[in-house]
């Protein structure tokens, strides 16, 4: 309630500002302004620039020449954009639930008020800040399919035919989802500070009326931790729409064994750079964000239905 | 100007160059730089856009050519090689290229991107009589025009291991008539010798899929338009399977293998004594007769008896950009590239020159395995320029991962190249759609 009445204080505030308040504001603008030449000048003009060529057919070598909409016409026969949607989908499904609930799991366990949890969250968030391709080659050496240790323990337990894993195309996407496991360390402290800030005394409330653990789960937890699971979902689903470093080095350039690690990125990368393609490089990309674009708009349209907020009324009076 | 990766190595290399070039000039040996054009006084600075792999040579090159030209700063810029063709498009397509590089893509002499060189070489009167002619006029002369000139004859040919033959009392096999595959797998099971210790073990052959050394008309038409039906026929489903049984069979390492035991290469475990025969390039002469290998060098394997043998042969195709502040200056550091610094490749690095004038001169085959070098000139002998494809490691691109998959047994050669096939024409149709689009 108390978030509340601030973000509305100062809403009410900001429509008198006084002289001083606005000479602050004019040197935020000013100070501000850097940033802004920079973010229109490298960001913005370039992406609409892009949005441009995709309209054309561009080699660098030569002028764009003008092709309209037929860029994007050829994505419907491009069997190398239809492989890379596929994988690019594959591991969306693949990777965000299966993120959200380990890393919620995970966290969970670093919830517990055990003698030397610091050292095992430590512990437990140390692999997401190594950086992918190390995380890359890391994993390459693991899942070697002739002598990586993994398959080595596979046939010790009996299994004479373990997965070949990135050399496979049946379980390439499925290891590099396992490759992102290495790194829900990240999501699982984010979780933690969510689960930190939920009120202590809700849980004392659900146990003085009876609730178990998993009903403290259910009917405390999880609520109080759906605009953190929210902001890991869409954080998660753009990240699993941007992959491209670690499939470039487990995969190569070229998407891997039989295009299994053709990700939609590494195929705007070889379009544009390898190909020398930019004007259907473009196109690739603005079909990329206009679809990542609805998927998280449609997400957050769900958001309403799922999603709590301490601090709306409408819903605080509802919790109350 | 300073290279970063100044070791021991390349302070030798530098002090070789110096000596050397100081050598030449008190012999009064210098002809080829006397016949320079009149130098420019004005400092001049030069900058060259190189990619991995001189290392050894390019202090050595440095160091010699500014002791020749003591107004022109040489400066060389690394770039990943795979980053190397993107970097230098943008370079190009903002109008600021470096004055020199290697010619990468033949796109940027049809977009009017390299100057030609035979103005360059009239002036100089260099004598490219002795030069490799399939390198000459497969990789710098287009349409008659001259665009690049290099400093050595790199090629990948078949090495063997003269020892292994023996114990296993083989023939050795032929330097200039080729083998078929089946000969090849054949050859590889009987030197194969299986350990339960991988590290112990020693294989046949390597095993690779074999677009990239395998004549290219097995797999595109004579005008390169054309690949379905191409790629995709019996001759070339029965060289991947061979190619695929030789890894599944344990006669070839497989890339996992090779990854395991922290080898880089084919030629690098052939140099272990690990491997009885090698498709590999020649360029790591120098490595591979400091391991003590007694080895011999052969053609490449065909599909079919009857079939002429391909080899891929290149140099360091040095080229200036059109863009060039120093075109002049440019010209000079290619003509010496293409005499001294031949001499320079020679000493530094052990590789055979592309001028067999300078190979001679140098006595470049008494220098190691005798036996195997003039092996090594009788095979290059018989090379012929390569096929132009436009993309060709994209349009190919299916036929590597594909093999991982027949070697795996994931899939037969069949079905691979007859999935692979018509996924390859379209890229290459799209591919010579972009060639033909580029325009001066």
């Amino acid at each position: 309630m108390h978030a509340f009445r601030t973000t509305r204080g100062a809403g009410s505030h900001a429509g008198r500002l006084g002289r001083n308040a606005r000479a602050e504001e004019r040197a935020a603008f000013l100070c501000l302004l850097p940033w802004l030449i920079g973010l229109v000048l490298f960001t913005g003009g370039p992406i609409l620039a892009s949005l441009a060529l995709s309209l054309t057919n561009w080699s660098l070598l030569a002028s764009p020449r003008w092709l309209g909409l037929d860029n994007y016409v050829e994505m419907a026969t491009d069997w190398n954009f239809w492989q890379s949607v596929k994988v690019t989908l594959r591991y969306v499904v693949m990777s965000v639930p299966l993120y959200l609930v380990a890393g919620l799991g995970l966290a969970l366990v670093l919830n517990l008020k055990i003698r030397g949890i610091g050292i095992f969250r430590t512990l437990f968030f140390l692999p997401s800040v190594l950086p992918g391709v190390a995380t890359a080659v890391l994993f390459v050496t693991l899942l070697n399919p002739d002598l990586g240790a993994v398959n080595w323990f596979l046939r010790g337990i009996g299994i004479e035919n373990p997965p070949r894993w990135f050399s496979s195309p049946t379980w390439a996407v499925p290891s590099v989802v396992l490759v992102g496991l290495w790194g829900i360390g990240g999501g699982a402290i984010i979780y933690l500070a969510g689960l930190q800030n939920i009120n202590p005394q809700l849980y004392e409330a659900a146990a003085i009326d009876g609730a178990g653990p998993f009903r403290r789960f259910r009917d405390v937890t999880l609520p109080m931790l759906t605009p953190t699971l929210f902001f890991v979902l869409i954080t998660s689903l753009i990240g699993a729409f941007q992959v491209f470093d670690i499939a470039f080095v487990l995969g190569g350039s070229r998407g891997g064994v039989g295009d299994s690690l053709l990700f939609y990125l590494i195929n705007v990368w070889n379009e544009a750079f390898r190909n020398g393609r930019l004007g259907y490089g473009s196109a690739l990309s603005w079909v990329l964000i206009v679809v990542a674009a609805f998927a998280i708009l449609a997400l957050f349209r769900t958001a309403d239905r799922w999603v709590y907020y301490e601090t709306d009324p409408g819903k605080t009076e509802d919790a109350t | 100007m300073v290279l970063p990766y100044l070791s021991k190595g390349v302070l030798k290399a530098r002090l070789w160059a110096l000596t050397l070039v100081a050598s030449l000039l008190l012999a009064g040996a210098a002809a080829p730089l006397s016949g320079l054009a009149a130098q420019s006084e004005d400092p001049v600075t030069l900058s060259l856009w190189m990619f991995e792999g001189e290392e050894q040579l390019l202090p050595a090159l440095e160091a010699g050519f500014e002791a020749a030209h003591p107004n022109i700063d040489l400066e060389i810029t690394m770039i990943p090689e795979d980053q190397y063709v993107v970097k230098l498009d943008t370079a190009m397509a903002a109008g600021s290229p470096p004055d020199l590089g290697i010619m990468y893509d033949r796109r940027w002499v049809k977009a009017g991107k390299i100057l030609p060189l035979d103005d360059m070489v009239a002036a100089q009167e260099l004598d490219l009589s002795g030069f490799n002619p399939a390198i000459l006029q497969g990789a710098c002369t287009i349409d008659g025009q001259l665009y690049c000139l290099g400093s050595y004859t790199g090629a990948v040919v078949l090495l063997y291991n003269k020892a292994m033959f023996d114990a296993a009392g083989l023939e050795y096999p032929s330097a200039t008539e080729p083998m078929t595959i089946d000969t090849y797998a054949e050859l590889a099971a009987a030197l194969t010798a299986p350990s339960d210790d991988i590290t112990q073990q020693v294989w046949g052959a390597s095993s690779s899929a074999p677009y990239w050394w395998m004549k290219a008309t097995t797999m595109f038409s004579d005008d390169a338009r054309q690949t379905l039906g191409l790629v995709n026929d019996d001759a070339t489903k029965h060289t991947y399977e061979v190619l695929g049984s030789m890894i599944a069979q344990g006669h070839s390492p497989s890339a996992s293998i090779m990854q395991s035991l922290g080898t880089e290469s084919e030629e690098e475990l052939f140099r272990q004594g690990k491997l009885g025969m090698a498709i590999g390039d020649f360029s790591q002469i120098a490595a591979l007769e400091a391991a003590g290998i007694d080895y011999g060098v052969a053609t490449l394997p065909v599909e079919v008896v009857g079939d002429a043998p391909s080899l891929p042969v290149w140099t360091d195709a040095m080229a200036i950009f059109a863009d060039s502040a120093n075109p002049d200056a440019a010209k000079e550091l290619i003509a010496f590239l293409a005499t001294d610094g031949q001499r320079l490749r020679v000493e530094v690095t052990g590789e055979p020159p592309l001028d067999a004038n300078v190979a001679t001169e140098l006595k470049w085959m008494e220098q190691g395995n005798a036996a195997a070098r003039q092996q090594f000139l009788d095979v290059i002998a018989t090379s012929q320029p390569g096929m132009f494809v436009p993309g060709f490691w994209d349009v190919t691109s299916p036929l590597g991962e594909g093999f991982d998959l027949i070697a795996a047994g994931e899939v037969t050669a069949s079905d691979m190249l007859d999935d692979a096939a018509p996924r390859m024409q379209d890229s290459l149709d799209q591919a010579w759609r972009t060639w033909e689009e580029i325009a001066p």
